[in-house]
């Protein structure tokens, strides 16, 4: 059996290291990228110092410690959710505006080509 | 798209591109001081500015680039490269929309990009920046082997090779006109010189980017991944990005 602090170590440096290869192959902002290096330090801090967690679930009155890690990481995914939605609605609307403002333009656009036909053959 | 090069005079045709969010108080004057100095068509792309921003710039005779909402500094300087392409032009001058790079720069800006000397040219002015900035300019030299005084500055010629460069899709991640434009400009092989220039405090507001702790942490976080990210083992060996340098003094 392996110690806990190599499981944890082995998680964060793979996510880490996914998270610098999406940055290179210019697959992910690094605004987001940012979040994400920040998660894989808590994993690597949490697997390298357990007691951290061991001493937070005792202020907060949890009695099995590693729920609290659990409990954390729900929460975390949880965020992560809404924060998805919250973007993809704002795409959503970006996406909304853009296409009438595209519409908006050709309609112009067309206006103007007619005009100038019409004074061409007039 | 008519503007060729080299126009009759042996000169390029030049744009001014400047971004401007919420910036109604100073725009004008800043749009009114180029054209002082240079007689170059300016551009102001309206990041979706809630005041009269827009109006100003237009008052002063500029063109506007309205956004639909917002894009960002970044994705409103694109915007400029794309207009500048489009309608033929050789060369781009980017300024800030606050007051702080006087026009009476340009002509000494867009003078090594015009001769040919290197792609791109940055005006800088070390002076003027806090000891935290330079600490995070630092930083950044550290990270990335650029070999740059300042490397956030907004004042900066780009030739239509750097536009083409920098309105690629892989641009469009980017948040900034900083680091990861530099990384992306060097690793496409193009050149840049440094060139001091007096600077002006701020007409009004303040840095987008250094307002308040957690935008610098942020803005910390982010550009150390994605020099993380874009590191290669050759940047720290040469320094092919330095085209010329006139910053007056060492470093």
């Amino acid at each position: 059996m392996i110690a806990y602090h190599w499981t944890s170590g082995i998680i964060a440096f793979v996510l880490a290291g996914t998270i610098i290869w999406l940055v290179r192959n210019n697959r992910l902002q690094a605004r987001t990228a940012a979040g994400w290096m920040v998660l894989a330090l808590i994993i690597a801090a949490t697997g390298l110092f357990p007691g951290m967690v061991d001493f937070a679930a005792r202020v907060l009155g949890i009695h099995y410690p590693p729920t609290l890690a659990m409990l954390c990481g729900f929460a975390v995914l949880l965020v992560k959710l809404v924060k998805n939605d919250i973007e993809r609605s704002r795409s959503q609307q970006q996406i909304r505006i853009l296409a009438q403002k595209v519409s908006h333009l050709e309609a112009q656009l067309d206006d103007r080509n007619n005009e100038r036909r019409d004074t061409d053959s007039g | 798209m008519t503007v060729g090069f080299p126009m009759a005079d042996g000169t390029a045709s030049c744009l001014v591109i400047v971004p401007a969010r919420n910036e109604a108080a100073s725009v004008g004057s800043v749009v009114r001081d180029v054209r002082r100095y240079v007689d170059w068509r300016v551009v102001v792309v309206d990041d979706a500015s809630s005041d009269e921003t827009a109006a100003e710039a237009e008052a002063a005779d500029a063109l506007v680039l309205r956004m639909p909402f917002q894009v960002g500094a970044w994705g409103a300087m694109q915007t400029g490269f794309t207009y500048a392409l489009r309608h033929g032009y050789e060369l781009s001058c980017t300024m800030d929309a606050d007051g702080q790079h006087p026009g009476e720069t340009l002509p000494a800006i867009s003078a090594p990009v015009m001769k040919g000397i290197s792609d791109v040219a940055i005006g800088v002015c070390p002076e003027r920046a806090s000891s935290a900035r330079h600490a995070a300019w630092k930083l950044f030299r550290r990270m990335t082997g650029l070999n740059l005084q300042d490397v956030t500055s907004g004042l900066r010629a780009y030739n239509r090779n750097a536009m083409e460069v920098l309105t690629s899709k892989e641009a469009a991640l980017l948040n900034y006109q900083d680091v990861g434009v530099l990384l992306m400009l060097r690793e496409a092989g193009l050149t840049a010189t440094e060139l001091k220039v007096r600077m002006e405090a701020r007409l009004n507001g303040h840095s987008r980017v250094y307002d308040s702790w957690w935008t610098v942490a942020r803005y910390l976080m982010e550009t150390c991944v994605l020099s993380a990210g874009k590191w290669r083992p050759s940047w720290h060996l040469d320094d092919m990005f330095i085209a010329s340098r006139d910053v007056g003094g060492d470093r």
